[in-house]
């Protein structure tokens, strides 16, 4: 069995609130070239979307500099640098006063591409604390279930490893766009914050402040009429765009209860859950079709309120929350669902 | 159903959620002073699902952003045209 020990979180850029985007973002469509009724349409929709005091983490400082493929890509990498940093100082005094060192990196973005990989980077950065035989694994193009993909990985790994670090970083404001006149894409500029976490996992549930033990992950896809529902699409830099919502919302809410009715377990029955926060109308139309209570979303909630969907981040700074308040000995049910069409169900045990 | 049947529904539900928020004339009131939260937005429409008894899930995206910057009154009556054309 294998456990996770820590989950490490740090904040990334600044705190933006709906209110402020809302400002920026109606100042980039009045500047569209279309008619007048076509960027009241726009407004109206990036007005509905930045509703409430919802707020996100960006690290870019000035969303408007975002409009080239250098600028983009460099700021991606600067996020990915500075984050790393800011784990990296969380890890390492844990990790030496344990005495371990690491013997896998599995890491997972998808909103940009960096060379060397993360797990590099990350390794360069803990130095000794990584055996220089280590596996380092970067992910690419997973999309939100990211993260739990990665933790399925190290959960396979076969017993000669010993201490394993997943990590999981995104910066979606990278991809920000304000000359479309697609509704999807704006959808996607109001969606996203930026994020990052790292996991520590090991076979030893007394080494650290936590012992999840990662009972079982389980994948479905549904590459067959689901995968166009969510990819990319280009200008000078990757656009994130969705199929009609309508068919979207339907598809996905399909496929999260046809993967769950195969699960065998009575997840129905439990309290605690981590479920990728996507978005509040399908965290909401989904707990209503599984017949879970208010009680169980509110932690995605509170997590979307806060930080938006940090897509393959989100989930594990959710688990670590609803850890926090699981009783040892009482199971965790994760949910996540993302690119591909791809829906992912994992069961944890609180040992300790 | 008319336009008054369905503000019944919308002042109901808000009577009921925040009745210190609901002031008279209730059509003139602004609807977005009243969903304060993403999450007020969504209850409010699975509402207007339930009561107007709209037999397909109502598609957010479509209709919310329709009611934004509208009186009470004025939301009622593009809610009417949208469940019209599903009954």
């Amino acid at each position: 069995m294998r456990y996770i020990n820590d989950i490490f979180t740090v904040q990334v850029g600044k705190t933006w609130s709906n209110e402020t985007l809302l400002e920026l973002y109606e100042r980039f469509i009045n500047r569209l070239s279309v008619d007048n009724e076509s960027k009241s349409e726009l407004q109206k929709f990036v007005q509905f979307h930045l509703v409430g005091q919802r707020t996100r983490n960006l690290f870019t400082p000035d969303l408007a500099l975002m409009d080239n493929f250098e600028i983009r890509a460099t700021t991606f990498e600067a996020g990915v640098n500075s984050a790393l940093d800011a784990l990296a100082a969380k890890i390492i005094p844990t990790v030496k006063a344990l005495g371990i060192t690491f013997d896998a990196i599995v890491t997972t973005t998808s909103s940009g591409n960096l060379m060397p990989g993360i797990s590099y980077r990350m390794a360069h950065r803990l130095g000794a604390l990584v055996q220089r035989n280590s596996v380092m694994l970067d992910l690419a193009n997973v999309g939100c279930t990211g993260s739990a993909k990665a933790l399925n990985i190290a959960r396979l790994l076969n017993s000669s490893f010993k201490n394993i670090l997943v990590l999981a970083i995104e910066l979606p404001s990278t991809l920000v766009n304000f000359t479309s006149t697609r509704f999807d894409v704006w959808q996607g500029n109001c969606t996203f914050g930026d994020g990052a976490v790292a996991i520590r996992i090991s076979s030893d549930p007394t080494q650290g402040n936590m012992a999840l033990a990662l009972e079982e992950i389980l994948n479905w896809q549904w590459t067959d009429i689901g995968l166009n529902l969510i990819s990319w699409n280009y200008r000078d830099y990757y656009n994130f765009v969705i199929a009609d919502e309508k068919v979207f919302n339907r598809h996905v809410q399909q496929f999260v209860v046809d993967a769950l009715c195969q699960v065998k377990t009575a997840w129905q029955d439990e309290l605690h859950w981590a479920i990728h926060p996507a978005g509040i109308t399908l965290l909401m139309r989904l707990s209503r079709k599984l017949g879970l209570s208010a009680e169980v979303i509110q932690p995605s909630m509170a997590h979307y309120s806060k930080f938006s969907n940090m897509s393959s981040v989100s989930i594990m700074h959710i688990l670590r929350e609803v850890a926090v308040n699981t009783p040892v000995n009482s199971n965790i049910n994760l949910l996540t669902m993302g690119a591909g069409f791809n829906v992912c169900y994992g069961r944890i045990r609180k040992d300790a | 159903m008319d336009q008054a049947a369905i503000l019944n529904v919308m002042k109901t539900y808000f009577e009921k959620k925040q009745p210190s928020m609901v002031s008279e004339p209730f059509s003139d009131q602004p609807l977005n002073a009243l969903l304060e939260d993403s999450l007020d937005v969504v209850d409010f429409l699975f509402h207007l699902e339930e009561n107007l008894e709209i037999q397909a899930e109502v598609d957010i995206e479509q209709l919310m952003p329709k009611l934004m910057n509208k009186k009470c009154g004025d939301a009622a009556f593009e809610i009417l045209h949208f469940v019209s054309d599903r009954h």
